[in-house]
C-alpha cells in the first residue's frame, strides 16, 4: 500500500471516475448503435463495449459504482430506444455487472478473458430472460447463437479490460498524475 | 487522506486455464440447445400466436387446406401465414423486419418474434406443449 499523501480526496476521485465512466458508457452505446447488425445474429447482439466500463468501475470503485454506471447506460437506452430496449439493457447490465464485479474482486480463479466471457454470457442471459417475460418462452430459440456470441464478445471485452487496466492501474496508484 | 483507502488491488491476468472451462461450458450448452432444435418431431403441429405474452390465436396446422392468413392488429400490424406444414410471418410494419427474415417455421419449437410489436409465432408439437424450454434463474 502506498503511504503517499494524496492531494485529492478519495471521494473526489470516485466522483470524477464515475463521471468519466458514465459519460463514456453513453458514447460507447451510441457508437455501438452505429455499427451494422451482425449477420445471423439475433436482434440486439452487440459487442458489449459498455461492459468494459462497468468492469473497470467494479474493480476500482466497487459494486455500487458499477451499478450506477449501468443505470446511467440503461437510462440512456430508455430515453433513446424505448421501454422494451431499456428494460432489456437494464436486466442484462445489472446481472453482468454483479457477476463481473464479484469475479474481479472476490475470486482469483479466472483471468480477464474468462471474466469478460462470464460478463458477456450473463448479460445475454439476463436480456433473454426479460425478452422471454415480455413475449413468450419461445424466445429461447435464440439461445445457442447468444451463447456463442456472448462468449466471443465477452472474450474481446476481457482482453480490452486487461490492457486498459494496465494503463489505468498506473493512474490509480498515483504514478500518472501525482509523481511529478 | 488515509493511505488505506484503496483496497489491495490484485493483479489481473490476461488468461487462465480455467477460462477455458467457461468457454467449454457455453459451447456445450450451445450445442445442446442447437441439437434440441433439430430433433425431428412427428405428429401434428399447432401454431400459437401471442401478443404481450398472451396467446391470442391457436390453430392446428393439419386442419389447414392450403393457406390461412392471420393478421395481428395493434400499433404495429403483423401478418402471419399458416400452411399445412409450416407457418411464417410474411409482413410486419416494424422497422428491422427480423421476424419476416426468420423465414418459415417448420419444426416444433421454431419461433419467429417481432419484439417491436411484441408478437411471437411458435410451432408446438403434440406433446409437452406447455413446458418451457429452459428456465434461467
Amino acid at each position: 500500500m502506498d503511504d503517499r499523501e494524496y492531494n485529492i480526496s478519495g471521494a473526489s476521485r470516485k466522483v470524477a471516475f464515475l463521471g468519466i465512466m458514465s459519460s463514456l458508457s453513453l458514447v460507447f452505446g451510441y457508437f455501438e448503435s452505429l455499427l451494422p447488425p451482425i449477420a445471423f445474429m439475433p436482434p440486439g447482439a452487440k459487442l458489449g463495449l459498455g461492459n468494459i466500463l462497468t468492469m473497470l468501475t467494479g474493480r476500482y470503485i466497487g459494486l455500487p459504482g458499477a451499478i450506477f454506471v449501468t443505470l446511467v447506460k440503461s437510462g440512456f437506452v430508455f430515453l433513446t430506444r424505448g421501454v422494451t430496449a431499456g428494460l432489456m439493457s437494464l436486466a442484462g447490465g445489472v446481472v453482468s455487472c454483479i457477476v463481473t464485479t464479484l469475479l474481479l474482486r472476490k475470486s482469483v480463479v479466472f483471468g480477464c478473458t474468462g471474466i469478460g466471457m462470464a460478463g458477456g454470457l450473463s448479460h445475454n442471459l439476463g436480456q433473454l430472460a426479460v425478452a422471454a417475460a415480455l413475449t413468450s418462452a419461445g424466445t429461447f430459440y435464440y439461445l445457442p447463437a447468444l451463447l456463442v456470441f456472448g462468449c466471443a464478445a465477452g472474450a474481446a471485452t476481457g482482453f480490452a479490460l486487461y490492457y486498459i487496466d494496465r494503463a489505468a492501474g498506473r493512474f490509480f496508484n498515483g504514478e500518472a498524475i501525482y509523481d511529478r | 487522506m488515509s493511505a488505506g483507502y484503496y483496497y489491495e488491488m490484485k493483479k489481473l491476468t490476461l488468461f487462465k486455464k480455467s477460462d477455458l472451462l467457461i468457454a467449454l461450458a457455453a459451447a456445450a450448452a450451445a450445442v445442446f440447445f442447437l441439437l434440441r432444435l433439430f430433433v425431428p418431431q412427428g405428429g401434428g403441429l399447432t401454431a400459437e400466436i401471442s401478443r404481450d405474452g398472451k396467446v391470442i390465436y391457436e390453430k392446428r396446422l393439419s386442419g389447414i387446406a392450403d393457406r390461412e392468413i392471420y393478421t395481428v392488429g395493434g400499433d404495429i400490424v403483423v401478418v402471419v401465414a399458416l400452411y399445412p406444414d409450416s407457418a411464417q410471418i410474411i409482413e410486419s410494419q416494424c422497422r428491422d423486419k427480423i421476424c419476416v427474415n426468420t423465414g418459415r417455421l417448420t419444426r416444433a419449437g421454431d419461433t419467429a418474434v417481432c419484439l417491436p410489436a411484441r408478437v411471437s409465432v411458435t410451432l408446438k408439437g403434440e406433446k409437452a406443449s406447455d413446458e418451457p424450454d429452459i428456465v434461467v434463474g
